[in-house]
């Protein structure tokens, strides 16, 4: 065999073996869009379970689920923001950036279960919060930080140096360079960290598990005080807990868990693009 | 967490001079002031919440680990709670065994795309393919499960055991069908392996671009083909990056919660074949935090489960980064 013949048989062997593990992953997502498609409608999407959640609809935990990714942005976005302007603007590399930048790298492998014990026993337990929206809002946001951290740093590296240069040549603060000159163009990329997050938080089981989630709650929450059922959970609930349960309704919930989730990426992704193609500089 | 870029990466344009010209106003100088010590702060919040995190847990850890030493815990077999018997190693078996499982599946495909998405791919359709890569990573855990136990577990039962007994099971006891439900680490493993394969694939493309890059350009100049300069780079330079990249793949998949409880079996005993049923440990807590918690300190041996979950987690973690950054610092040089 010649050098060339090898290299053409080594990238055809290669790319089989691409293209194969990209297939589990998409039969996953078609599996459960097949599946799923007939349940979903008016119904299913906008009222409570019935009969021990083997009929009706999924509404509370929609909700519950929409309700917590709110909580999670309000959470997460001042603490990651400020640390990134930190990060980006005010700190060389010292000491204290490169614990912060080892934090987050650690930050996020921890196990998220790991910050479901942490977030139970910190705001549930210490904090008294109880298990509650509150709580769990916490807790996922904390899960959310690094890679929120990352992409809004990213973000604000991003802008040109001569904007901070002209800004503070003419006199102003850094704070009033970071302020008028950064942020503003640094914000569509910060907030596309933030929806990437979200779409992360909005998926996740374990970290709610404790500190939010309800088996089942047939009423909608009233305050951000009170418990919720929750996507995930619910779907977890219902696929594991309940014997007799319909399968249909098992994919109809697993396929709008991943509807809210990939449609929180696509979005930040879509946002992302066009930033990057519009960019002047 | 692929879209954690390792920042020291970046080339860091951003850091403002401290001041220019004129002396501000008093208010503005204050401003100033205030806003870099507040985000000075909540930048010290963050580097000190992994330790925060370690030192809750290891505060409600300790009523256990006061009564009973790291050796009885670690390496006992008895888990019988009622009877003040704590034995991890059932649960740690369980958690090591379908990483393993998981990653004898996943690393030497993921890996083999990672350098295709490297080396073979061109940068349009690599920029094209990082959102797919973002978007597959988002797939909730749980649907995964789902899609274990209503997908995987059948194969396993009705298919791949069956014919793992009438050919390998007779002579190899790892691969006998010691658990006709289906439910087990095979089928955990495998869930588990298709999630980790996009977190591999993406670090292995990261390292392997971000630190040969000149290695490469030398060797196609100088007439190597394709492949050639693959196998040259990963020989010579690409191993430590590979190994970070299964490190980061194994990490993963150690604390992984929801996907491995919902198929692995959830029985405490220590695993002899693929198709045993196993306890992880992130499984004992999910499955059991809430439940029974007038035992006496069942519910620091919960929290001890997790903080041995973090240190083994961090541990790793730490130890790829640091071998990545190594790596950079002498492709720099």
């Amino acid at each position: 065999m010649t050098r060339q013949q090898t290299n053409r048989l080594a990238k055809i062997a290669i790319s089989l073996v691409a293209a194969l593990v990209v297939l589990p992953t998409v039969f996953v997502i078609l599996y459960v869009v097949y599946n799923g498609i007939g349940v979903i409608s008016w119904e299913f999407l906008f009222t409570a379970p019935r009969s021990g959640m083997r009929e009706g609809g999924i509404w509370p935990a929609l909700l519950g689920t929409v309700f917590l990714t709110f909580g999670t942005a309000i959470a997460a976005f001042p603490l990651a923001i400020a640390t990134a302007i930190y990060l980006a603007e005010y700190a060389g590399d010292n000491r204290l950036t490169r614990w912060v930048r080892l934090a987050i790298v650690n930050l996020a492998g921890i196990p998220s279960i790991v910050y479901g014990l942490f977030g139970l026993g910190a705001f549930v337990l210490f904090l008294n919060l109880g298990t509650s929206i509150v709580a769990g809002s916490l807790t996922l946001g904390l899960m959310t930080l690094p890679v929120v951290i990352s992409t809004a740093e990213e973000a604000l590296l991003a802008v040109p140096q001569e904007f901070r240069t002209v800004s503070l040549s003419l006199g102003a603060t850094r704070w009033q360079t970071i302020r008028h000159q950064v942020l503003p163009h640094a914000l569509p990329g910060i907030i596309t960290g933030i929806i990437l997050g979200l779409g992360r938080a909005a998926g996740e089981t374990a970290p709610i598990l404790f500190t939010v989630a309800a088996f089942y709650l047939p009423e909608l929450p009233r305050s951000i005080f009170d418990q919720t059922m929750a996507l995930p959970y619910h779907l977890y609930v219902i696929s594991t807990q309940v014997p007799g349960m319909p399968l249909s309704l098992q994919y109809g919930t697993a396929l709008v868990l991943l509807l809210v989730v990939l449609s929180l990426t696509l979005v930040a992704t879509v946002l992302r693009t066009r930033m990057r193609r519009r960019r002047q500089w | 967490m692929e879209a954690i870029r390792d920042t020291t990466l970046v080339r860091r344009t951003g850091v403002l001079p401290r001041r220019s010209g004129r002396r501000p106003s008093l208010r503005r100088a204050t401003l100033d002031w205030a806003a870099h010590r507040f985000s000075a702060s909540t930048a010290v919040v963050v580097a000190v919440l992994v330790i925060g995190i370690g030192a809750a847990l290891l505060a409600r850890s300790r009523p256990l680990l006061d009564v009973y030493s790291l050796r009885e815990l670690l390496l006992g077999q008895v888990w019988l709670p009622s009877q003040g018997l704590f034995g991890f190693a059932p649960f740690i078996a369980g958690s090591l065994v379908v990483t393993a499982v998981a990653m004898a599946i996943s690393v030497v495909p993921a890996i083999l795309s990672g350098i295709y998405l490297a080396e073979y791919v061109t940068a349009r359709t690599r920029t094209a393919l990082k959102p797919v890569i973002d978007l597959l990573v988002g797939i909730p855990s749980v649907v995964y499960g789902l899609w274990g136990v209503l997908f995987i577990v059948p194969l396993v039962r009705d298919h791949l055991g069956p014919w793992a007994d009438r050919t390998l099971g007779q002579s190899i006891p790892v691969f006998s069908r010691s658990n006709p439900s289906g439910y087990g680490l095979l089928a955990a493993g495998f869930v588990l392996a298709v999630m980790v394969f996009p977190l591999i694939v993406a670090v292995t493309e990261e390292v392997m671009r971000s630190v040969h890059r000149e290695m490469r350009e030398t060797l196609l100049s100088l007439g190597a083909t394709r492949w050639e300069t693959t196998k040259t780079i990963v020989r010579h330079a690409g191993l430590p990056g590979i190994l970070a990249a299964i490190v980061l793949g194994f990490s993963r998949a150690f604390g992984e919660t929801l996907a491995v409880m919902m198929t692995v079996g959830n029985v405490a005993r220590m695993p002899r074949s693929i198709f045993d049923p196993a306890y992880p440990l992130p499984a004992l807590i999910a499955n059991n935090y809430g439940e029974m918690m007038s035992i006496p300190l069942y519910e620091s041996a919960l929290m001890s489960a997790a903080l041995l979950l973090l240190v083994v987690v961090v541990v790793f973690n730490a130890g790829a980064r640091l071998a990545v950054e190594r790596l950079v610092r002498k492709g720099a040089a």
